[in-house]
């Protein structure tokens, strides 16, 4: 079923079109020697061609109008303009809305491995209307995971933004467990033992999972079923764990909708201002603005 | 409690539950978010659900129900203002080019649609088709249409790249070309030095490499010279009699006057340049073997026929004043680049022997007397480092040591830099910090260094380097070059004309205009953002040029 693939895999391959970019000819380190001779020397023309043929030439609808032909009502109007709405209101209220930055690890730019994933896609697959019905996958194969990581790659954040991030990845883990019977879970965080202080004993209800205080270093697709070996250190020395999937932590920032009406409204906001009593609605420096903290 | 009217921003589980609050009291609300759906981030962040709770589960059901909210999704806030009891807001929605009222959720529109691209809002985990639902059930329709595909969004001057791309595959190289040339003069040069952002958003790259973009647009450009095509020049008929001085003749500057002048201002185009030929940093950063200056005058020369008036020579502040600059012209643009080495904070960093990257950089492109003797140190971890130790290795240096205070993986220069200057004989040593030029006779012999081991990492995961302590060492050298970051030179205006000066003395600007603080003067390019990559100086230059045009014609 597709959708247990990832982005890319439905492209076709076309037998005449290379899989591989073209390579750039470069002129040998000997010739560069004491003089500044251009190394990069430019595609023949048929290099050049092939690989142009490889553009997909993205773009959304490409306005066939199939979905129209076949929409009974005919609710489908390619000519629907934007709007525009001009509103009076006597109070704003800001929330911190969704935002969250994922910093890459050794090994794992981008997150490029198949069985690396973020936590907000886990939300998605956690989600009862999310791609799986709810079930955690792993993207590769479908499979579920017996053994998951999480990690934390980011620090230097303020240490509220930094509990909201451990907390939310905590409680994924928690759903985990509850849908994963026996799953084994490990948990790097280079803020685990300040986190635990935060957490209180909250924490010490989660059993199963092993809390690591550990700085994570890299991420490596391993094997056949391309499983994730992590490596991390702990108190000095180097650790490695394999898991069927690794969930990276992504820090939460404002977006920019946000930022930029603060900015408008001539107050100073920023992701802590939302960390308060969960579903309060708080007053700010300027009459009539407030924020919704969140839930 | 007379009624109030509520705006709220953002739709998620927070901005719900204040709706839901605010028109249980008695309020009208207007929920605006602008993902097309709403009630989002719901796992708590400042507890843990250890009690067998769940995830909020926000009443998207009672929202949809009430008539007091109103839900403006796919949106976003363009201006806000205003005070207590009276805020103005403008809001910009996108079309979902579904009439809601008439769609009954049959769902048939996405069977048939031929479009399968990955799904945003799951996070990329499921497909969707170009037209899609949000939150089941709510009928939320849409059909997406994007003004652009990904590299064209990524790339600063928003090259439309699927259209050059595609005209290359047709074997149509002059069309491909005259579709670059609508927003970009420097095809030959772009095509060989830009880090192409671009290529790291190419779809294409999600099943096996993405495209290479950046390359295929040299092909083409290369194609015109190899073959000696004359440049087609078109100009409008329509033109315009005011003045424009352009100060500075880089990427930035020449893109913004060769705008100009497909605008109807040529022939009233000056670009005024200190060094005696024009192209800033392609000139005098950027060394001949990855640019060829032959190659770079090519790009100059057609700006140039577009009834741009070039003065070299010329610096602004010393042989023209900038008042006088003011005076004859009816706009200006201050594209003057980042030509400032940065310090390295070090000891006896003042010696003889020790030279700023960009300054060697320059003479030698200039054919400047240069130090080329002996052992040399580079420091610093960026793209002109790379420049700086490769071209040491080229004009004679027998050995070339470049020292970083992080590891490979946290350099900021390109890695096929890194792996050029290291195939070319550049020795790398990682993890080390310089601390103190070691002086003998008044000349630099050497540098006392200290090694470094990763700590904790900071936000963007990078570890920070901590000093390991009792490790110093001195490495010996003849040069030692200073290559850490460039600043403006600002010393053409003066205190008195109230710049708004910022703290790579840039000249600050509004970043969707490029509009200084001073009426009628604007500034793009690494002058005002702070060094970056050519491109995006360019598409300063390009913007700069569409706010002069208003600017002028809004005077008239
Ligand atoms: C060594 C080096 C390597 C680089 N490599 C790359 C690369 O590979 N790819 C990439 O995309 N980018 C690269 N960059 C960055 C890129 O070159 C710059 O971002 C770009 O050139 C900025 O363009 P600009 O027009 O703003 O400024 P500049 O190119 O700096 O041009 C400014 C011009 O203004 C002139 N000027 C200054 N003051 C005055 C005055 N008072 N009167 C008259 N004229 C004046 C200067 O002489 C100069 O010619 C590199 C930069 C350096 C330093
Ligand atoms: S779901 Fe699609 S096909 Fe069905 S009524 Fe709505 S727009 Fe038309
Ligand atoms: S079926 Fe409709 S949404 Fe899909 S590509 Fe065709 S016109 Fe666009
Ligand atoms: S394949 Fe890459 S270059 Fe071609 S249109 Fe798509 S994103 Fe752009």
């Amino acid at each position: 079923m597709y959708i247990y693939e990832k982005k890319g895999r439905y492209i076709i391959d076309f037998q005449d079109i290379p899989a591989k970019r073209a390579e750039m000819p470069e002129i040998e380190v000997e010739e560069r020697q004491g003089n500044m001779k251009e190394v990069e020397t430019g595609f023949p023309e048929d290099v050049a061609v092939a690989e142009a043929k490889r553009c997909l030439a993205c773009r959304r609808c490409l306005g066939c109008a199939l979905c129209w032909a076949e929409c009974k009502p005919e609710a489908i109007n390619f000519d629907m303009p934007d709007e525009d709405f001009e509103l009076e209101v006597d109070e704003v209220i800001l929330t911190s809305g969704m935002q969250r930055k994922i910093a890459p690890i050794r090994g794992n730019y981008g997150n490029k491995h198949m069985n690396v994933v973020t936590d907000l896609q886990v939300e998605r697959m956690l989600a009862d209307t999310g791609p799986s019905d709810g079930l955690i996958f792993r993207p590769q194969d479908g499979e579920i995971p017996k053994k998951i990581g999480f990690a934390q790659t980011f620090g230097g954040v303020d240490d509220k933004v930094r509990d909201a991030a451990l907390f939310y990845a905590v409680n994924e883990a928690i759903m985990a467990q509850k849908k994963i019977e026996g799953v084994e879970i490990s948990f790097v965080s280079p803020d685990m033992d300040a986190f635990k202080a935060s957490a209180g004993s909250d924490l010490d209800k989660v059993s199963g999972v092993n809390f690591v205080n550990g700085t994570v270093a890299e991420a490596t697709e391993v094997g056949e079923n391309k499983d994730i070996e992590l490596k991390y250190e702990v108190g000095g020395s180097e650790k490695t764990e394999t898991f069927d999937l690794l969930v990276l932590l992504t820090r939460p920032q404002l977006p920019p909708m946000i930022e930029g009406s603060a900015k408008k409204l001539g107050i100073e906001v920023n992701y802590v201002s939302f960390l308060g009593t969960p579903g309060e609605i708080v007053e700010t420096d300027k009459a009539g603005v407030m924020l919704a903290q969140n839930m | 409690m007379a009624e109030k009217n509520v705006l709220i921003i953002g739709g998620g589980a927070a901005g719900v539950k204040a709706a839901l609050d605010r028109v249980n009291a008695g309020n009208k609300v207007f929920l605006v978010e602008d993902f097309p759906s709403i009630g989002g981030e719901r796992i708590p962040q400042d507890r843990l659900i250890t009690d067998g709770a769940s995830f909020t589960a926000p009443d998207l059901g009672a929202v949809k129900e009430n008539n007091g909210i109103q839900v403006i999704d796919s949106a976003e806030v363009r201006s806000l203002a205003g005070e207590n009891g009276n805020f103005k807001a403008k809001v910009h929605r996108r079309t979902p080019r579904i009439d809601r009222e008439k769609c009954n959720d049959c769902g048939e529109c996405i069977k048939v649609c031929p479009i399968h691209m990955y799904d945003d809002y799951n996070e990329s985990l499921e497909w969707r088709t170009a037209v899609d639902y949000f939150n089941s059930g709510s009928g939320n329709y849409n059909v997406f249409k994007e003004d652009m595909p990904v590299c064209q969004r990524t790339c600063p001057i928003n090259l439309d790249i699927r259209t050059y791309v595609g005209y290359i595959a047709d074997g149509k190289y002059a069309e491909s070309l005259a579709t670059i040339r609508k927003k970009l003069p420097f095809p030959l040069s772009i095509g060989r030095v830009c880090p192409h952002p671009c290529e790291f958003e190419c779809n294409r790259g999600y099943k096996d490499e993405p495209i290479s973009i950046c390359f295929l647009k040299r092909y083409v450009a290369d194609y015109e010279v190899y073959n000696e095509v004359e440049p087609p020049i078109s100009l409008p008929e329509e033109t315009y009699p005011e003045k424009i001085a352009i100060i500075g003749g880089g990427p930035s500057g020449l893109t913004c006057a060769y705008h100009l002048a497909l605008l109807g201002y040529h022939n009233n185009i000056t670009v005024f340049e200190a060094l005696p030929a024009c192209g800033g940093m392609f000139l005098v950063g950027i060394p001949e073997y990855r640019l060829p200056k032959a190659i770079l005058a090519k790009d100059v020369e057609f700006i140039e026929k577009h009834g741009v008036e070039i003065k070299t020579g010329v610096r602004i502040g010393k042989d023209i004043s900038y008042d006088d600059i003011r005076k004859d012209y009816d706009a200006v643009l201050l594209a003057v680049g980042a030509h400032l080495g940065m310090s390295m904070r070090v000891k006896n960093e003042d010696a003889e022997g020790v030279v700023e990257g960009v300054k060697y950089l320059r003479d030698a492109a200039l054919g400047n007397e240069i130090p080329n003797k002996g052992s040399c140190i580079v420091v610093g971890g960026g793209n002109v480092a790379m420049d700086v130790a490769r071209t040491s290795l080229r004009v004679g240096f027998d050995e070339v040591n470049l020292l970083y205070r992080r590891t490979r993986k946290e350099m900021p220069a390109s890695p096929w830099e890194v792996d050029a200057a290291e195939h070319e004989g550049v020795k790398f040593h990682f993890l080390v910090a310089p601390q103190e030029v070691v002086v003998k006779g008044g000349k630099a012999v050497g540098m006392q260094c200290l090694k470094m081991e990763l700590g904790e990492p900071d936000e963007s995961g990078r570890r920070r380097p901590v000093p390991i302590e009792g490790s110093e060492f001195v490495m010996d050298a003849d040069t030692i070059f200073a290559a850490i970051g460039q600043v403006t030179d600002a010393s053409l205006v003066e205190e008195k004309h109230g710049f708004k000066i910022g703290r790579k003395f840039n000249f600050e600007v509004n970043p969707e205009t490029f509009e200084t603080n001073v009426e009628g003067v604007f500034a793009s390019g690494d002058g005002a953002t702070g060094a970056g990559i050519a491109i995006a100086a360019c598409a300063g230059g390009k913007t700069a040029a569409e706010s002069i045009h208003k600017y002028l014609r809004g005077k008239k």
